[in-house]
């Protein structure tokens, strides 16, 4: 049994184990706390008031159980806080630990006799209860956040059916190899990517795709792991399995964009970091202050430790990664494959859309647009490219195919570079080919023919004509017109206030029909690649920041050298690709939503920036008690900061669940 | 496979070569882009004057 493939969903699944095992820990921790810490409130609240506990008693009962609570499920905290600091840094574990601690030892040192006031022996346990239950939430929504990236791998079925000899052995996705032919019936999710051998039925790719609408498969075209048969039957031979689908490809890639770190983190973590210090600082600062205006022990230390239990630096810090997480899970939903986080932030800011013609704003396929020939003429025509490669000759066959007109066995063929094809054709001399054919074949263009070939060529396409015995039979108009959607997605992104320029490798003539089509005003023609990553960094110095949409193998160079590349997707090794995001399913449409998408993400990171600011700005005095007659208790302090760090998760999640 | 005399240089060329052009309705082909393209400046000059050698030597 071959064990070298590795199969996509294990594979995926090593940090869901991680997420997982975290969340056991803080339920295993809540478990011991919570029940604890409402022990403890009992006793001090209910039992000790009514007498039913004498105070010595209560005292060391609750000292008890808080030593429990902060040496067992407090231990996450104070380890973090070891760890960081052992970083020469400082974190929110600091602070709980800071805090919590504070209030632990001078309910000790009271039970010792050592101080007087009163006890606050709720407060810690209370507090590591609350943070806990907090992150337990939040662990429980960031492993949802992520879910659609894993629903991906979960896709693809585990088990195929393969046809060998006659029959067909159900083989584990693993032995499955490239090559082999797998049977697919209605209703089941197809497990290799490959071509359609027989059979046809209706395919479900909206999970690659993102597109709602059922498509037709049937014998040659190309079928996907991860989508799903809806009707009749499908017998694929397997061109790629296991990890090397494309399905698994994308989920490992937006996988490694949402792990990966973000340049803008290294700044919130610096940030956090001194920030913790501040209230580190705040938090003696008050201790001193409480002291010096004569106010008891235990009302400045109070002060302090909902000072240090208040402060919450990871609402800063959480904010920009978990949007960005989110929006990287939820563009992968939609057929977009986001590899470089920070390129949903850096969209917000482009000024500047370049985008590549032949396949990205065109299909890519030239095609014969118009045709001014008899079907006689036709088949005289087809038949003398059939045995050419060439993409204009392709073009002219399939016209012939699509108007059913046969082409017949040629002698004599003759490919001529940067002319055409000569052939002869059931004893008929027959040319196809520019104008320099034209005349290599002793013909001559009639005035009507000349002005045909001239408004083909002022509409962007390339004139062809058709020569039989000498005499000019049909001219055929070649051209690779825009996408359906072009015009749709070039209106909106000028709609947006986006500078749009077009970048090609192609002549003058086609590129300017094309811009015309859509009505792009800046038109950059006969580009080698090198070339159109210098129009890249031309763009960039005249108007801003730009985003390149392109080939992701041909515009390698203008995708890098954009602030943010968009490539293509040709639906093969997109590993291989260049490009911050990819564009799985092809659709030229996907750009308006990955734009959509980004707003979306940015305004969440600065939602979530400006709420932990405030946050911050607002409940950090409350806590050192500058409002007069306000305490908060370092209970609330914890419920607060729980809610808090709650809420910025929360707003994050909620990306998933908008439209775009 | 039938072979054709290139008309600038002499040599024997086989059909299969990349370089070949039209003239007059015929097809001629060449040993080498040299050759060929030699041929398209003043074509007349090969065909009434025979094979010259090669053009760069």
């Amino acid at each position: 049994m071959p064990c070298d493939v590795k199969v996509g969903p294990s594979d995926l699944d090593v940090d869901r184990r991680a997420a997982e095992a975290d969340l056991r820990d803080l339920r295993d921790r809540l478990l011991t706390s919570a029940p604890l810490t409402a022990a403890i409130m009992i006793i001090v609240w209910f039992l000790q008031p009514r007498g039913l506990l004498p105070l010595n008693v209560t005292l060391w009962l609750g000292l008890a159980l808080a030593t429990v609570v902060q040496f067992y499920p407090g231990w996450r905290f104070i380890k973090g806080a070891v760890r960081a600091f052992r970083n020469s840094t400082a974190n929110m574990d600091t602070l709980v630990a800071l805090g919590t601690l504070t209030a632990y030892a001078y309910s000790l040192l009271y039970a010792l006799h050592l101080v007087g006031g009163e006890p606050f022996l709720d407060s810690g346990p209370a507090v590591i209860t609350l943070i806990l239950l907090g992150r337990w939430l939040e662990a429980k929504v960031r492993l949802r956040a992520s879910s659609g990236v894993r629903e991906l791998a979960k896709l693809v079925p585990s088990r195929a059916r393969v046809i060998a000899d006659g029959g067909e052995v159900i083989m584990g996705i693993g032995e499955v190899k490239p090559g082999h032919r797998v049977m697919v019936k209605a209703g089941e999710g197809i497990p290799v990517d490959g071509i359609v051998d027989e059979g046809s039925g209706y395919v479900d790719e909206s999970a690659m795709t993102g597109e709602p609408a059922p498509r037709l498969r049937k014998p040659g075209d190309v079928v996907l792991a991860g989508t799903r048969l809806l009707n009749g039957y499908l017998v694929i031979r397997a061109t790629r399995v296991g990890e090397f689908s494309l399905i698994a490809q994308v989920a490992r890639l937006a996988k490694e964009a949402q792990a990966a770190r973000l340049p803008i983190q290294s700044m919130v973590d610096k940030v956090s970091a001194y920030f913790t210090w501040v209230i580190i600082g705040v938090a003696v600062a008050t201790l001193a202050a409480w002291l010096s205006l004569k106010a008891p022990l235990y009302v400045a230390v109070l002060h302090m430790a909902s000072v240090l239990v208040v402060a919450c630096p990871c609402a800063l810090g959480l904010a920009t990664p978990m949007s960005i997480m989110v929006g990287v899970d939820r563009a992968t939903q939609e057929g977009v494959l986001v590899r470089n986080g920070e390129a949903l932030e850096k969209l917000s800011k482009i000024r500047v859309m370049a985008f590549d013609k032949t396949g990205t704003l065109t299909e890519g396929n030239p095609r014969v647009v118009k045709a001014f020939i008899n079907d006689d003429a036709l088949a005289l025509a087809a038949s003398a490219e059939y045995p050419s490669n060439h993409p204009i000759a392709r073009a002219v066959v399939q016209y012939a195919e699509s108007l059913k007109v046969k082409a017949t066995k040629v002698e004599e063929f003759n490919q001529l570079e940067g002319m055409g094809v000569v052939a002869v054709v059931n004893g008929r001399n027959v040319g196809v080919g520019n104008a320099k054919l034209v005349e290599g074949m002793e013909a001559k263009l009639s005035p009507r023919e000349e002005q045909l070939a001239r408004d083909i060529e002022a509409e962007g396409y390339t004139p062809i004509f058709v020569v039989i015995d000498g005499e000019v039979k049909g001219v055929l108009a070649i051209g690779d017109p825009p996408r359906a959607e072009a015009a749709e997605v070039v209106n909106e992104v000028r709609r947006l206030g986006l500078h749009i320029s077009l970048l090609t490798g192609d002549s003058e003539g086609s590129a300017l029909g094309v811009a015309k089509a859509l009505g792009i005003g800046e038109v950059h023609a006969n580009l080698m690649p090198d070339d159109k990553a210098r129009v890249v960094r031309e763009l960039k110095a005249k108007y801003g920041a730009v985003a390149m949409v392109g080939d992701g193998i041909n515009d390698a160079v203008a995708l890098n050298e954009a602030d943010v590349g968009v490539a293509m997707g040709t639906g093969s090794d997109i590993a291989k690709e260049a490009g911050d995001v990819i564009l799985v399913s092809g659709r030229l449409r996907s750009i308006l939503t990955l734009l959509r998408l980004s707003k979306l993400v940015v305004n969440n990171i600065k939602f979530n920036i400006a709420y932990a600011f405030a946050y911050n700005l607002i409940l950090v005095p409350v806590a050192v008690g500058l409002i007069p007659g306000l305490t908060l208790r370092p209970e609330l302090a914890g419920l607060a900061m729980a809610l808090s760090s709650l809420t910025v998760t929360m707003n994050a999640y909620s990306i998933k669940l908008r439209r775009v | 496979m039938a072979t054709h005399i290139d008309p600038v240089c002499g040599m024997e060329v086989g059909e299969d070569t990349a370089f070949k052009t039209l003239y007059k309705g015929k097809v001629y082909y060449f040993c080498s882009r040299q050759c060929k393209e030699a041929f398209d400046k003043d074509p007349e000059r090969y065909l009434k004057g025979g094979p010259r050698g090669m053009p760069h030597h």
